[in-house]
């Protein structure tokens, strides 16, 4: 328990000599996706209760139903003026009966009594975080990792995936996610300094992070060549944007060339 | 007790990625019918899991009758249903139900009761057997070119341990849990530490060794999907004739 809590402090500090002796620790992988179930299980159990009470107290889809209300509410302000009036007439009666419609099937019974059901949806949306957590991690971990060796890396994957897991602490700020205006900012605040762990995760487990050592061997500090590890994290992230970016011309040179013909 | 223990402790260190844990799989006397032990195990653990979790859904969601008889009335009372009811008259309702009928008769068929999902307590370990069985031969010939040195049981026995994440289906004993994309990547984490020390690989060649098997799978799916899809256009006013005539 003292080690996990020294590896959670030594990543929010960014602490190289803590991550070092995490990462050499036994068990490092099933340590990291403990400390990355806790920290989403810890943002969740805010989420949970919010949803439950609201739940028993709300109809039911209340609040989701007001959110696409908004939500289509702010759309037309960005709309022409006078194409906005007329879509407008059209869509909004056609919205309003979808929605009495699926509010009439939240309202029916089911065969547990509402109350538990409630309890088990807001349960399944706390269970869901930690799962979608752990899966887009480890979804861009080993693009990262491959990244990494390709570059001259020299970490094993256990070792790697279990530091970079480090990365989702800074994430504990999202306890906060629901108070107003403050959500969207703590959720960048989270995602740039969990960015920042993934790249010192990266440098400790290849070897990118070497020991600065006095002649009776004591370790003074660390040099640390970013560029590598920086590259490793963001190369990912670059291909897949390079490959929506392809992906989305090409789509619109189908259609602008379907249009054409059908046009000629 | 203690062989329960022990196997538990296998399996543990092998969805953790303990070298070791397929160390022992490649070098235990019968890595094959020890890897089709943990496959049966684990399959019919999460299905016996996934009943619970169905039923506990079924129980928290209104019938499907219900809900059926209700979205029904919601269209039909919708201006434009109205309007296109007077203006075609009888064979729009007709065409409409036709539809209805046989989209809500699928969907019937998709959604999971307590009784459909007993059923997975045959189909998931058949299905992870068969799963594990393509994906360890081909991950055996793709290891094998690449210079791999473990034989056809030990490639069986090492990916057989790496069916362990499929146990984060566990969490389907709640209802309302999705698990999204995290077994599948797990599973393919744990077959690459399956592949690498099974055969003794460098990263490269147990990464090659790994994904091949499932590009290969990938695009056998997809041609088999095409002749499938082929198929169904080719029969399908046959099919909704029947249907209809059901």
């Amino acid at each position: 328990m003292t080690e996990i809590l020294n590896a959670v402090r030594g990543a929010i500090t960014l602490d190289i000599p803590a991550l070092m002796r995490f990462r050499q620790s036994e068990n490092v992988f099933r340590r990291g996706l403990t400390i990355l179930v806790l920290v989403a299980l810890i943002v969740g159990a805010v989420a949970f209760l919010v949803d439950f009470i609201g739940g028993l107290i709300r109809p039911p889809l209340a609040t989701e139903m007001a959110e696409i209300q908004s939500g289509i509410e702010q759309w037309f302000q960005f709309m022409p003026e006078e194409g906005a009036a007329e879509f407008r007439q059209l869509f909004l009666p056609v919205l309003e009966d979808v929605l009495k419609i699926v509010g009439d099937v939240a309202a029916l019974p089911t065969r547990l009594p509402r109350a538990l059901t409630v309890f088990f949806q807001a349960l399944g949306r706390w269970v869901n975080r930690p799962l979608a957590m752990l899966g887009g991690f480890l979804g861009y971990g080993i693009w990262v990792m491959l990244a990494a060796k390709l570059l001259g890396g020299r970490g094993r994957l256990p070792e790697f995936l279990g530091t970079a897991a480090l990365s989702s602490v800074p994430y504990l700020l999202l306890v906060l996610e629901r108070v107003p205006c403050l959500g969207g900012i703590l959720s960048l605040v989270a995602w740039v300094w969990g960015t920042i762990i993934w790249v010192v995760a990266t440098a400790v487990t290849h070897g990118w992070a070497v020991p600065q050592m006095t002649e009776e061997g004591a370790v003074t500090g660390y040099e640390v060549a970013w560029g590598k590890p920086i590259l490793a994290v963001l190369l990912p992230a670059l291909a897949v944007a390079v490959l929506v970016l392809i992906g989305g011309i090409s789509l619109l040179l189908i259609i602008l060339s379907a249009i054409q013909r059908a046009g000629g | 007790m203690e062989q329960i223990s022990r196997f538990a402790g296998l399996l543990a260190r092998g969805l953790f990625l303990r070298p070791e844990a397929y160390e022992e799989m490649r070098e235990t006397r019968n890595p094959f019918v020890e890897g089709l032990f943990i496959v049966v195990v684990v399959g019919v653990i999460v299905a016996l899991a996934a009943v619970i979790g169905n039923t506990l859904e079924w129980a928290s969601t209104p019938d499907l009758a219900a809900i059926r008889q209700t979205v029904y009335d919601g269209l039909t009372n919708m201006d434009w249903f109205q309007q296109l009811e007077q203006a075609v008259g009888r064979p729009f309702i007709e065409q409409f139900q036709r539809q209805w009928d046989w989209q809500w008769r699928i969907m019937s068929t998709l959604i999971p009761t307590p009784v459909s999902s007993l059923a997975g307590i045959v189909t998931t370990p058949l299905r992870l057997i068969i799963g594990w069985l393509i994906y360890g031969l081909l991950a055996h010939l793709f290891a094998r070119l690449l210079g791999g040195q473990a034989n056809l049981g030990q490639t069986l026995g090492s990916t057989a341990l790496a069916v362990t994440p499929q146990v984060l289906n566990l969490a389907g004993l709640l209802p309302f849990v999705t698990l999204g994309g995290v077994v599948g990547t797990w599973v393919l984490i744990c077959r690459y530490m399956a592949l690498k020390q099974a055969h003794r690989l460098s990263w490269g060649r147990a990464f090659w060794a790994t994904v091949l098997p499932r590009l290969v799978i990938w695009l056998l799916a997809l041609v088999l999907g095409g002749i499938v899809a082929a198929l169904i256009a080719a029969f399908m006013p046959q099919f909704v004739q029947f249907l209809g005539g059901s």
